[in-house]
C-alpha cells in the first residue's frame, strides 16, 4: 500500500457527505410512492456509490477501488436500473407503490434503526484503519433501511429494489471498512446480483401469468391447504 | 506371479462386473425380456467367483490391501480384503448365487415394465453390499453403505402402487437414516483419536489410522454405543426392529431373501469391524457385553414369538430373522464379555458361533423366503391360511423347503444345530467366570437361546404344516403348480449350501478361525480339532463333542429300521377300515389348525410380549365375528407417543409459519437485529 497522498482539506468532507447523501436516498425509497422514481433513486444510488468509491481510491491510493468504481458505475449505474425500467414498461406497472404500514410509520421506525446502527457501528468505526471509518454506520444504517422496505412493501418489484439496495449498502460498508472486498468477490458479487435480477425478471411474468399480478399476497398461500 | 489376479483384484472384479452388467441388463431388458435368463446366470457367475474369492482369502488367511485412485480429489480409494471381509463375501457370494438363479424363473411373474428396473436394482445391491465389505476407509464404506440403503429402498417398494409397501419403504429409510447418522458418529469420533503421527492435521479416515486410534475410556463407550445402535437399526436391533417386518415381505421375494439373508450380515460385518477391528479389542470392557448379550437373547425371544403370531408367510420369515439377528447379537456379547475377562478359549468360540449363525442364516433364510415366494405365487394369497397341502402339488420344490425348515429350526444334523449348540456351549463355560450377576446373565443368556430355539421349531412346524401339510385352504392352493426349473435350481443350490455347512462344521470352524484371528489375537489354537475332521470337539480336552457325519449315519441306520422293524415282526395282516368319523360325516379343511389357532397357546403363555385386541361377539349380534389383532408392542408404547411428541412439535412450529412472504422477511430482519444487539452488548 502506497502512502497516502496528502488529503485534501475537502476530500474527507466529500467522503462524509457522499455518505449522508447514500443515507438520504435509502429514505427516499422509503418515502417514494412512484415505482419509476423508486428505480431512479436506485439509480442515484449508484452513482453515489460510485462517486464515493473515487474519493475513498483517490484518498487512499488504492488502486483496485478505481476498477471497483468502473464497474460500479457499470452495474449499478447503467445495467440494472436499465432491466428495472425495462421491466416496468414491460409490466406496465405505473403508479404507485402499495405498502404494508403506512409510509409516516415506516419512516418513525427507520430513524430508530438509524440510531441504533450508529450505536452498533460506533464500537467497529474505533477498529477500522481506513480513511472513512466513521462512515460504517451509514452503511449498516443503509442496510437496514432497505431490508425494512423488502418487509413493509407489498409488490415483488419493490422488493427486489430493496434487496439491491442491500447490496449497495454492503459494498458502500465494505469500501469504508476495509477499502473493499477482494477484487474477485467483488467481481462474484456484481454477477450474482446482475443474475439474481434476471431471474426475477423472468419470474415476474411467470408470477403475473399465473396470477395476473404482482401483489405478494397471491403467493401467500403457500401453507397447507 | 500366479497366472491368476489375487483374491482382492478377484471381488474388485466381480464387484465391477455385477455394476456393469445392472446397468447393460437395465437396457437390454427394456429391450426382449427373454435376456433375463442369461443375465441372471451372468450375476450368477459373479457371486460364484466372489465365493471362491472368498474362500480363498479364507484358506490362505491373507491381507491384501490396495489404494485405488479415483474418488474426491486428496481421498483415494482405500480397498482390502482380509479374511473377516473374505467370510462375508463368500456369505455374499454363495448366497447371491442361489439367489439370482431362482429369481431369473420367478421374476417371469413380475410385470413386464418393472424388469428392467428391478434388475439393475439387484445387480446395483449386490455390488454395493461387496463395496461395504472391502471398504478400508470411513468415506468409501459410507458411501457403499448409503448406496446399499438407497437401492435396497428402491426393492422394498418394488410393487410402489400398494400404499402399506410405500409406507413400509419410508419407515425403511428413516430407520437407514438414523442408523447412518450414529455409524457417522463412530467413524468421527474414531477419526478424531488417530495418533497424530499418521494424520498430520486432519484425520485421514482411513481404517488403518483407525485401527491405531487409542480412544480413553467414555470416548470408547460413546463408539461402542453408535456402533451398536448404528449398525443395530439395520439389523433390526430391538426396539430399532419395527422396520424389518414390515419392509422384507412387501419386496419381490428374490429382494427379500437377499434384505434378509445378506443385507442384515452387514450390519454383523460392521458391528464386528468397527468394534474388534476398528476401536480393537483392548479398548472394550468386559461389562459391556452383558447389555449386547441380553439384547440379543431378549430379541430372539421376542422375535421367535412375534413370528408364531404371524399368518403372512413372509413376515414370520422377517420375524424370524430377528430372532436369528437376535442369536448372533448373544454370540457377539458372549465373545465380548469372555475375551476381556481372560477365558480366550470360550470366547472364540462364542464369536465363531455366531459367525457360523450368520452364514447359516444367509443360506436357509434365503431359501425359505424364496419357498415363501413359490407358496405366494402358487396360491395368490399371502395368507398361510390360503394354503394348505402344496407338498402334494409341488413336492420337489416342498422339499427343498422342509430342508430350510428342518435346518432353521435347529435340529441335528442341520447346519442351524451346529451354530446353536456351538454357542450353547460357549454358553455353558459361565462356571469359570467369576462373579455371581455375570454368571447367572451369561447363564440366562443360554436359557433364552434354548428357549427360542425350541419355539423356532414349533414356529416352522406351523410355516410347514400349515402352508404345505394337510388339505387345500382355498381355491389357489388347489390349483397349485410346481415351479419352474430356474427356481429348483436356485432353491437346491441354497440346500446345497445348507448341507454343506451342516456336514462340513470342522473345515467351516477353520475358515472362520482364521477370519476372527487378526481380530482377538488368539487363535482357536492350532490343536482346536483334534479329533480330526469327523469330530467336532470346540473345548478340549474334555467338552463335549459333536459329529454330523456320524449322526446322520446312525439316522440312516435308525430310520429304516423303524420302519421295517414293525413290518417284520408285527402283525402281518393290515386292516382297512372307514376312520371313526367322531360324528362328523366329511372332512373340509375348516377343520384343520388355521395359522392362528396353532399360535393360541403362545399368545396365552407369552401375553407380555403381544399386544392383542379382541373382539368377542355379543349374543345378540346378527352377524357374529370373532376378529384379534395382534401388534408389536413397540408401536403403542415407544414409536406412536415419539410420533405424537413430534406432531406436537410441528404443529407448534406451523404457528410460526404463516405462508406470507413479508412475515419471513419480518423473522430474517427481527433475528438479524436480535443479532446484532447481543454481539454489540453481551
Amino acid at each position: 500500500m502506497s502512502p497516502p497522498l496528502p488529503a485534501h482539506p475537502f476530500a474527507n468532507d466529500l467522503v462524509q457527505f457522499l455518505g449522508s447523501a447514500l443515507l438520504m436516498s435509502a429514505f427516499a425509497m422509503l418515502a417514494l410512492r412512484r415505482m419509476t422514481s423508486l428505480v431512479r433513486i436506485f439509480a442515484l444510488q449508484g452513482v453515489l456509490l460510485t462517486l464515493s468509491t473515487l474519493a475513498v481510491a483517490i484518498l487512499s491510493a488504492e488502486t483496485h477501488l478505481l476498477f471497483s468504481a468502473i464497474f460500479t458505475f457499470a452495474f449499478k449505474v447503467v445495467l440494472l436500473p436499465a432491466i428495472l425500467f425495462r421491466l416496468l414498461n414491460r409490466l406496465r406497472i405505473q403508479g404507485e407503490v402499495e405498502v404494508l404500514v403506512n409510509v409516516p410509520s415506516t419512516m418513525v421506525l427507520g430513524l430508530a434503526i438509524a440510531v441504533f446502527s450508529f450505536t452498533l457501528a460506533g464500537p467497529i468505526s474505533e477498529l477500522a484503519s481506513t480513511v472513512s471509518k466513521g462512515l460504517i454506520g451509514v452503511g449498516l444504517a443503509s442496510l437496514l433501511l432497505s431490508f425494512l422496505m423488502m418487509i413493509s412493501r407489498r409488490k415483488a418489484l419493490t422488493q427486489v429494489i430493496g434487496f439491491l439496495g442491500m447490496e449497495n449498502a454492503l459494498f458502500f460498508s465494505a469500501i469504508n471498512a476495509t477499502y473493499g472486498m477482494p477484487m474477485v468477490v467483488e467481481l462474484g458479487v456484481a454477477f450474482d446480483v446482475l443474475v439474481g435480477t434476471f431471474v426475477f425478471g423472468i419470474f415476474f411474468f411467470q408470477i403475473r401469468e399465473t396470477f395476473e399480478s404482482l401483489d405478494l399476497k397471491h403467493m401467500d398461500t403457500t401453507s397447507m391447504e | 506371479m500366479t497366472p491368476f489376479p489375487d483374491s482382492l483384484d478377484t471381488s474388485l472384479l466381480v464387484l465391477l462386473a455385477w455394476g456393469m452388467t445392472g446397468i447393460l441388463g437395465f437396457f437390454l431388458l427394456r429391450r426382449s425380456e427373454g435376456l433375463l435368463g442369461p443375465l441372471s446366470l451372468l450375476l450368477a457367475a459373479g457371486g460364484v467367483v466372489l465365493a471362491f474369492s472368498g474362500i480363498r482369502g479364507l484358506v490362505r488367511g491373507t491381507e491384501l490391501q490396495r489404494v485405488l485412485s479415483g474418488g474426491l480429489p486428496g481421498l483415494p480409494l482405500h480397498v482390502r480384503q482380509d479374511p473377516l471381509s473374505s467370510f462375508f463375501l463368500l456369505i455374499l457370494g454363495g448366497a447371491a448365487t442361489g439367489i439370482l438363479l431362482f429369481s431369473a424363473g420367478y421374476l417371469r411373474s413380475l410385470p413386464p415394465p418393472r424388469l428392467p428396473a428391478f434388475f439393475l436394482r439387484t445387480a446395483l445391491f449386490l455390488a454395493s453390499m461387496e463395496g461395504v465389505f472391502l471398504a478400508d476407509d470411513a468415506y468409501i464404506f459410507m458411501v457403499f453403505w448409503e448406496i446399499m440403503a438407497l437401492v435396497s429402498y428402491a426393492l422394498v417398494v418394488t410393487e410402489n402402487d400398494r400404499e402399506e409397501v410405500r409406507n413400509a419403504g419410508f419407515l425403511y429409510l428413516l430407520m437407514a437414516h438414523f442408523g447412518s447418522l450414529l455409524i457417522l458418529v463412530a467413524f468421527f469420533v474414531l477419526a478424531t483419536h488417530e495418533p497424530s503421527s499418521l494424520s498430520p492435521g486432519l484425520s485421514s479416515f482411513t481404517f488403518d489410522a483407525m485401527r491405531t486410534s487409542a480412544p480413553p475410556a467414555g470416548t470408547a463407550l460413546l463408539v461402542f454405543v453408535c456402533t451398536l445402535l448404528g449398525f443395530g437399526a439395520k439389523a433390526g436391533l430391538i426396539p430399532l426392529h419395527v422396520w424389518l417386518p414390515e419392509a422384507h415381505p412387501v419386496a419381490p421375494s428374490p429382494a427379500s431373501a437377499l434384505l434378509s439373508g445378506v443385507m442384515l450380515k452387514t450390519a454383523i460385518y460392521g458391528i464386528l469391524r468397527v468394534l474388534f477391528g476398528l476401536l480393537g479389542l483392548d479398548h472394550l470392557n468386559y461389562a459391556w457385553g452383558v447389555p449386547v448379550l441380553l439384547a440379543g437373547g431378549l430379541m430372539a425371544l421376542f422375535g421367535i414369538l412375534h413370528a408364531l403370531v404371524q399368518s403372512d408367510p413372509k413376515k414370520l420369515l422377517a420375524y424370524s430373522s430377528i430372532e436369528n439377528i437376535g442369536i448372533i447379537f448373544l454370540g457377539i456379547g458372549l465373545a465380548i464379555l469372555y475375551l476381556r475377562s481372560g477365558h480366550s478359549m470360550a470366547g472364540e468360540i462364542a464369536l465363531a458361533a455366531s459367525l457360523y449363525h450368520a452364514i447359516n442364516h444367509a443360506f436357509f433364510k434365503s431359501l425359505l423366503f424364496m419357498g415363501a415366494g413359490t407358496m405366494i405365487h402358487a396360491t395368490g394369497s399371502h395368507d398361510l391360511n390360503g394354503m394348505g397341502g402344496l407338498l402334494r402339488r409341488m413336492p420337489v420344490s416342498g422339499g427343498f423347503v422342509l430342508v430350510g425348515v428342518l435346518c432353521i429350526a435347529g435340529l441335528p444334523p442341520g447346519n442351524g444345530f451346529v451354530s446353536e449348540w456351538l454357542l450353547l456351549q460357549a454358553a455353558l463355560q459361565a462356571g469359570s467366570l467369576s462373579g455371581t450377576l455375570l454368571r447367572s446373565a451369561v447363564l440366562l443368556g443360554g436359557a433364552l437361546l434354548v428357549l427360542a430355539s425350541a419355539l423356532a421349531a414349533m414356529g416352522f412346524v406351523k410355516f410347514y404344516g400349515i402352508g404345505y401339510l394337510g388339505l387345500p385352504r382355498s381355491e389357489g392352493a388347489h390349483n397349485a403348480r410346481e415351479v419352474s426349473t430356474a427356481e429348483k435350481v436356485g432353491m437346491a443350490w441354497m440346500v446345497g449350501g445348507c448341507l454343506l455347512l451342516a456336514l462340513s462344521p470342522v473345515r467351516m470352524l477353520s475358515w472362520i478361525d482364521q477370519a476372527l484371528r487378526p481380530l482377538t489375537g488368539s487363535p482357536l489354537r492350532e490343536n482346536a480339532f483334534p479329533a480330526g475332521w469327523l469330530w467336532l470337539l470346540p473345548l478340549p480336552p474334555r467338552g463335549a463333542s459333536y459329529s454330523p457325519e456320524i449322526l446322520l449315519g446312525l439316522l440312516a441306520f435308525l430310520l429304516p429300521l423303524a420302519f421295517l422293524l414293525p413290518r417284520l415282526f408285527g402283525k402281518s395282516s393290515i386292516r382297512q377300515s372307514p376312520v371313526w368319523g367322531c360324528g362328523y360325516g366329511t372332512r373340509t379343511f375348516r377343520m384343520q389348525d388355521s395359522a392362528g389357532s396353532f399360535a393360541q397357546p403362545i399368545r396365552h403363555f407369552f401375553a407380555n410380549f403381544f399386544l392383542m385386541k379382541r373382539h368377542l361377539p355379543e349374543p345378540e349380534e346378527k352377524s357374529p365375528v370373532f376378529d384379534l389383532t395382534v401388534e408389536d408392542p413397540h408401536w403403542a408404547y415407544l414409536y406412536r407417543p415419539l410420533l405424537r411428541l413430534f406432531q406436537a412439535i410441528a404443529t407448534l412450529a406451523e404457528k410460526v409459519r404463516s405462508g406470507r412472504i413479508s412475515v419471513y422477511l419480518v423473522y430474517s430482519f427481527g433475528t438479524l437485529i436480535f443479532l446484532l444487539t447481543v454481539f454489540r452488548w453481551m
